[in-house]
């Protein structure tokens, strides 16, 4: 912890400057639910629902006092390195619902990061997980007179379900508003309850399409991948360098196929292309001659199917793949080659 | 041995999706009779390739969701039919549901090649299809030699 001097003023001067500062904030949360009350609206997505909040001066202050590994201060300016001044959360009821809501986050705003997980949240272990989204106006809107004079402050986004949003809720009373420190046991058994929802979630999601209903989008749900795919669609873009207009649906079922390769991530799939990664562009180039609608989700389960050879197919089809399907997959594989050599 | 049906389809749009799909999408439920093989007709003539055909889904959903599935699979004839529905697709709006078939490509032993048979007259020959016998379109210099042989 910082001498206690230190702490003193850095507390006297932050909570000046908030002071001073929270009345806009409030303004612009304000508008800014508004603004996105009206697009989730706009996008017939009604289930969602919105709350906001302004980050109290009490809380700003605890954070710009909290103490970094090193014995200094955590934010060295907590002015400019906090992100949640204004946040928002947006609870929607199955896990299907989020990505519709990321589309139209990415599609309305400036998004300056995304991620499913907290930093330190692992991956394949269940528990508190939601969309966070840290985003910023687009310039006209900005000039709008809702938002005029209101500067241009990072927004913190939450999305997620309801199941998430009561484990979360749960279980931060139970870890953090006693005094005692969790046990292993306690711990444990909430990450137990947490798979448990989890599981419901889908459940919820089959009983969801058995009776009838798809996903907001109309697009095919997949409950293992539903979140998945925006992240998917963000990857492959960025491998091929472009900005893909196809539907949501073609990263959905490039998850899948992902899921079928044994991908436990993205980036674990990127990997697999290996040299490939880096022909990606050539290929599209290539492939787009005699298939122009190939977009990059496309473009990327071929990359894999070159860099992966046999190994792609039985990955996909068990060990001992149809003759057929291995005589196809050979013809389709050496004509691109072939291409490839022709450029 | 029975000689084999083509069925000759009007093909403005459809001849050159052929030569860059080796597919044919109409309307869903399109029957062809028995046919075992596929022409076109575009242009005042059948044009010089006549594909078999390998394998019809007579009817399925015409969106993203459905072509992104069915090409994104590993199965070689599903992959098939969903890069020629994305290929429909991207060229603009398609029956919904739609028919696929999967014809033998160009330059397949299985697409037979014919002299290109003209048609003479002022009015189109189809402006649907019409069947007609494979031996007598491979003999044919215009479509006056198919008149007998055709349905």
């Amino acid at each position: 912890m910082p001498p206690e001097k230190l702490v003193a003023t850095r507390e006297k001067e932050m909570r000046t400057w908030y002071d001073a500062e929270v009345f806009r904030f409030r303004m612009f949360e304000r508008a800014f639910a508004a603004h996105l009350g009206r697009a989730l609206r706009n996008a017939y997505l009604d289930d969602a629902k919105l709350e906001t909040r302004t980050k109290t001066v009490d809380s700003f202050v605890d954070k710009a006092l909290t103490a970094g590994p090193g014995g200094d201060f955590k934010y060295a300016d907590p002015r400019a390195e906090v992100t949640d001044f204004v946040g928002a959360r947006i609870v929607v009821p199955l896990s299907t619902d989020v990505a519709p809501v990321a589309r139209l986050l990415g599609e309305t705003y400036r998004i300056e990061e995304q991620s499913v997980l907290r930093p330190d949240q692992e991956e394949d272990v269940p528990g508190y997980q939601s969309l966070h989204v840290l985003l910023r106006l687009h310039d006209e809107d900005r000039a709008d007179v809702e938002f005029r004079d209101l500067g241009d402050p990072v927004i913190e986004v939450q999305v997620r379900t309801i199941l998430q949003h009561a484990w979360a809720g749960l279980q931060h009373d139970l870890m953090y508003k006693t005094e005692r420190t969790p046990t292993s046991s306690v711990r444990r058994r909430l990450i137990s309850l947490a798979g448990l929802l989890e599981l419901a979630d889908r459940e919820f999601v089959a009983v969801r399409q058995a009776h009838g209903e798809g996903t907001p989008t109309g697009e095919v749900a997949d409950p293992d991948h539903a979140v998945g795919q925006a992240v998917v669609r963000e990857a492959v873009e960025a491998v091929f360098g472009e900005e893909d207009e196809a539907g949501d649906a073609w990263f959905a079922e490039l998850a899948v196929v992902l899921g079928e390769l044994g991908a436990a991530s993205v980036d674990d799939a990127r990997s697999r292309l290996g040299p490939w990664g880096d022909r990606a562009a050539s290929v599209a180039q290539t492939v787009r001659v005699t298939r122009p609608w190939a977009g990059t989700a496309y473009l990327f389960d071929l990359l894999l199917r070159l860099a992966l050879d046999e190994d792609y197919l039985t990955a996909r089809l068990g060990p001992n793949p149809p003759a057929e399907a291995r005589a196809a997959f050979a013809a389709e594989r050496a004509e691109l080659l072939q291409a490839l050599e022709a450029r | 041995m029975p000689d084999e049906k083509v069925c000759v389809v009007a093909a403005s749009g459809a001849w050159p999706f052929y030569r860059l799909t080796g597919a044919y999408v109409s309307q869903a439920q399109r029957g062809f009779q028995g046919a075992s093989r596929l022409g076109f007709y575009s242009g005042g003539q059948i044009h010089g390739l006549v594909p078999r055909i390998e394998h019809v889904v007579a009817s399925m959903p015409a969106d993203a969701a459905h072509a992104a599935r069915t090409a994104l699979s590993a199965d070689p004839v599903e992959r098939r039919v969903g890069e020629a529905l994305a290929a429909a697709l991207h060229q603009g709006p398609v029956p919904h549901p739609v028919q696929v078939v999967l014809l033998s490509r160009p330059g397949d032993p299985a697409t037979l090649t014919i002299t290109p048979v003209a048609h003479p007259g002022g009015t189109a020959w189809t402006l649907f299809q019409r069947y007609v016998d494979l031996t007598r379109l491979q003999a044919a210099a215009t479509t006056d030699d198919l008149a007998n042989g055709v349905v």
